[in-house]
């Protein structure tokens, strides 16, 4: 191929041929024919290699989640200083640098490695882990500490946060805080957007409340979609779920605010309080209806369950939308943020670099993960009696550890023909006479 | 006795009002009103202010000792009222607490705006009377609706054009609402604030969600009425906002009904915008003799960035009575009267 390029060189033909293909593939012939090359073309092969070797551990660096010395977890100079003007860099390929060639993890621990490090880097704001997150809270949950974990690690890697708010008055002054809650329109919105965004490489949008958004402002979710994403920002938007909302009539067959928004999200995260979620686990296990929880649920005049907003931390049932369209959702616990998960603040910055990531799954869990919880409820829901009806953790083990007779029959060599498996004991009195098979 | 033990002690955390900026919502019921709860936080915040205002007075046998607490806030009263008119509000001030609210009124600490007697209520001949007049009435004002055998057009609620200028009665510290409108609300609301003494102020909104049922107005939705919440969170540093958590006003029959979608929708939302919810609710197992109601209240952390949240409160229940004097218990389940 590269002998009949050559041959068939006119200068028009010249144009037609991907030179990156024919230069950088290792043919065996080509590797021949390299010494005859000219200069230049030897010049411009090596010069693409060294760019491929240049590339290649930029991606394997990302694949580690947070780092030590939080080179890699701080964006250096996301902020554009004002006298600098507007500096051309190219926008980072949005792709995700991992490449899975197997469908499923292999074993559990692999699974849960994996899961845990999408939902870190879903956290951390990795550019293309989700440009639009869509978090659905209710007043069982609110989404409030999640968005301050979104905020913390925002504020820790630098990224600029940009608050569009429709339900708080003040916030962190490091925080650029658009009030939406007002007589401003949409376009208004937009541009006030655009201005807080306009001078950073790397932003966090957060959204208080999309549906007042879509509703109330009327705006055009693609238009701010598109404001969004050519600066290279990554949405969060917050949906209460609970709260009833009307359709005019003209707009009857239109989608709803939240079935749109839904199905634009590339994650969405729902928000859920611990101590629902540990109740819930208990009535399954006893095979009792999951009990409810949350507005007029318990009783007339109640507003908020009294376990709302647990103060351990928040219940996070995420659903990833990979590019190829398979999705896949685990349930993760996020517990409060401590002092000392972050390193010391760098000059100018707010927060330090994480230490560790700690969001961990549900299952693992120490409080979720124990049984105590079914054993409690039962012990209340027991008949009180003089007896002693309980079983000492000893006699329990001992009960679990009797076989059954007839196990075997379970297995597969027992069983076949309805043949009667029995062993003679010690204590068999057998008689040839009497029991003639 | 000092008006901060008008406030029973197992209450104290839930109606001290926080360092930062909030706003605080309380909920009741038909059956469970939580009138008293808001005169409490009239009391609380009232009693607040270092060795000012209240002083050992004996006017109408009220017994008022200067509260020398000391790390208080200088804080003032606004409370807009759309359910109840002034003299009820005196009355259960002056039983509840102790307080003489034409006396704070006087010292510019106290602003009552009322949203009932202009807006809803017949034309009254004077402030002690209550039969309405029958006389001719001029042509500007509003005719007695309610009158009751009264056969005629019925008048506009509205008056033609809202004044922006609230009209000012001869006692000072109270505004009228003239109409459901609701940037005259802000309007009456700013001129009220600035007519206080204080830095910070306590607005207290007293069902706000009946101009939701009564002002038929397009414009007037939950979504106008919250974010004019929160504008007015702008100008007062602390806001009290009390709905009813009525069953019919927040399940949606089907088809739904505007109102109690509208009524859901708002209540949910100012649920989620507060910290603090603080709902009144009847007994659950039904009428006892020596409890009054549930008051239940919830807190969660309000802020988005460290340091900005509501402290380490916890949700708690408590039941309540309200005796006939005014004065109230809150108690434990099971730490009632007979114990």
């Amino acid at each position: 191929m590269f002998d009949h390029a050559l041959n068939t060189s006119h200068e028009s033909d010249f144009a037609h041929v991907d030179w990156a293909d024919v230069f950088v593939r290792k043919a065996p012939d080509i590797e021949a024919e390299l010494a005859k090359l000219p200069d230049w073309a030897l010049q411009f092969r090596q010069q693409r290699l060294n760019q491929q070797r240049a590339e290649k551990p930029k991606q394997r660096a990302l694949i580690i989640s947070p780092s030590r010395d939080g080179n890699n977890w701080i964006k250096k100079d996301n902020y554009i200083s004002p006298g600098s003007g507007i500096r051309k860099q190219p926008i980072a390929p949005i792709s995700s640098p991992f490449k899975y060639r197997m469908t499923q993890p292999i074993t559990r621990q692999q699974y849960e490695r994996h899961a845990v490090l999408q939902v870190s880097r879903l956290l951390s704001l990795r550019i293309g882990a989700s440009p639009f997150t869509l978090v659905l809270d209710d007043l069982n949950q609110s989404a409030r500490p999640l968005l301050q974990e979104y905020i913390h690690r925002a504020f820790s890697r630098n990224i600029n946060v940009v608050l569009l708010s429709f339900e708080t008055k003040v916030t962190h002054p490091r925080i650029r805080h658009i009030r939406a809650d007002g007589d401003v329109d949409a376009a208004q919105v937009i541009a006030s957007l655009e201005r807080a965004l306009s001078d950073c490489h790397e932003s966090l949008v957060i959204i208080d409340s999309i549906y007042d958004l879509l509703n109330n402002k009327e705006m055009n979710m693609t238009h701010l979609y598109g404001v969004i994403m050519q600066q290279n920002a990554t949405i969060v938007g917050v949906y209460h779920q609970d709260i009833l909302m009307s359709q005019p009539g003209d707009q009857a067959y239109n989608p709803k605010p939240l079935e749109w928004a839904k199905y634009m999200a590339t994650s969405i995260i729902t928000c859920k309080s611990l101590a629902h979620e540990l109740a819930a686990k208990a009535a399954k296990e006893r095979s009792l209806p999951e009990p409810s929880a949350g507005i007029l649920q318990e009783a007339e005049g109640v507003v908020q369950s009294l376990a709302a907003n647990d103060r351990r931390g928040i219940v996070l049932e995420t659903e990833f939308r990979r590019k190829s369209g398979r999705q896949f959702t685990e349930m993760f616990f996020l517990r409060r943020a401590r002092q000392d998960d972050y390193h010391e603040p760098l000059e100018g910055m707010v927060v330090g670099a994480l230490k560790k990531e700690y969001v961990i799954l549900l299952e693992n869990l120490p409080v979720y993960k124990a049984m105590s919880i079914v054993e409690d409820r039962a012990a209340e829901n027991d008949p009180v009696s003089t007896f002693n009806m309980e079983l000492s953790e000893k006699q329990r083990e001992a009960r679990e550890n009797v076989v059954l007779p007839y196990f075997d029959a379970q297995k597969g060599e027992g069983g076949e023909g309805g043949r009667i498996l029995y062993q003679m004991g010690r204590e068999d009195d057998f008689d040839e006479e009497e029991d003639e098979i | 006795m000092p008006p901060s033990s008008r406030i029973p002690p197992l209450l104290h955390p839930y109606i001290k009002l926080p360092k930062h900026d909030s706003i605080t919502l309380t909920t009741s019921v038909l059956g469970a009103s939580a009138n008293w709860l808001l005169v409490r936080f009239i009391c609380e915040a009232l009693s607040a202010a270092p060795g000012r205002g209240v002083q050992n007075g004996t006017q109408d046998g009220l017994v008022e000792n200067t509260e020398t607490e000391g790390e208080g806030e200088d804080l003032a009263v606004v409370l807009v009222s759309w359910m109840r008119e002034w003299e009820f509000w005196r009355g259960e001030a002056r039983k509840g607490c102790g307080l003489d609210l034409v006396r704070l009124a006087k010292e510019g600490r106290f602003v009552f705006v009322d949203g009932l007697s202009k807006l809803y209520l017949p034309e009254m001949s004077g402030s002690s009377t209550h039969t309405p007049t029958t006389v001719p009435l001029p042509a500007q004002t509003i005719l007695p609706v309610r009158t009751p055998g009264r056969i005629g057009p019925i008048p506009n609620r509205a008056q033609p054009s809202p004044q922006p200028q609230t009209e000012k009665a001869k006692d000072p510290g109270r505004f009228y609402l003239t109409s459901p409108d609701l940037k005259l609300l802000k309007d009456t609301i700013r001129t009220a604030i600035s007519s206080l003494s204080s830095r910070k102020t306590l607005l207290i909104l007293d069902s706000p969600d009946a101009l939701l049922s009564t002002a038929a107005s397009p414009t007037l939705t939950s979504f106008t009425l919250s974010s004019t919440l929160l504008a007015l969170h702008d100008i007062s540093s602390h806001i009290l906002i009390h709905l009813s958590a009525d069953t019919p006003l927040l399940s949606p029959s089907s088809p739904p009904l505007p109102l109690e979608l509208d009524s859901q929708a708002f209540l949910v939302k100012v649920a989620h915008i507060t910290e603090r919810v603080l709902s009144c609710r009847v007994l659950d197992t039904g009428v006892a003799r020596d409890v009054s109601g549930v008051l239940r209240c919830t807190v969660r952390d309000g802020g988005y960035f460290e340091g900005e949240g509501g402290g380490e409160l916890e949700g708690k229940e408590m039941l309540y009575l309200v005796k006939g004097d005014g004065s109230v218990k809150v108690f434990e389940r099971g730490a009632g009267e007979g114990h």
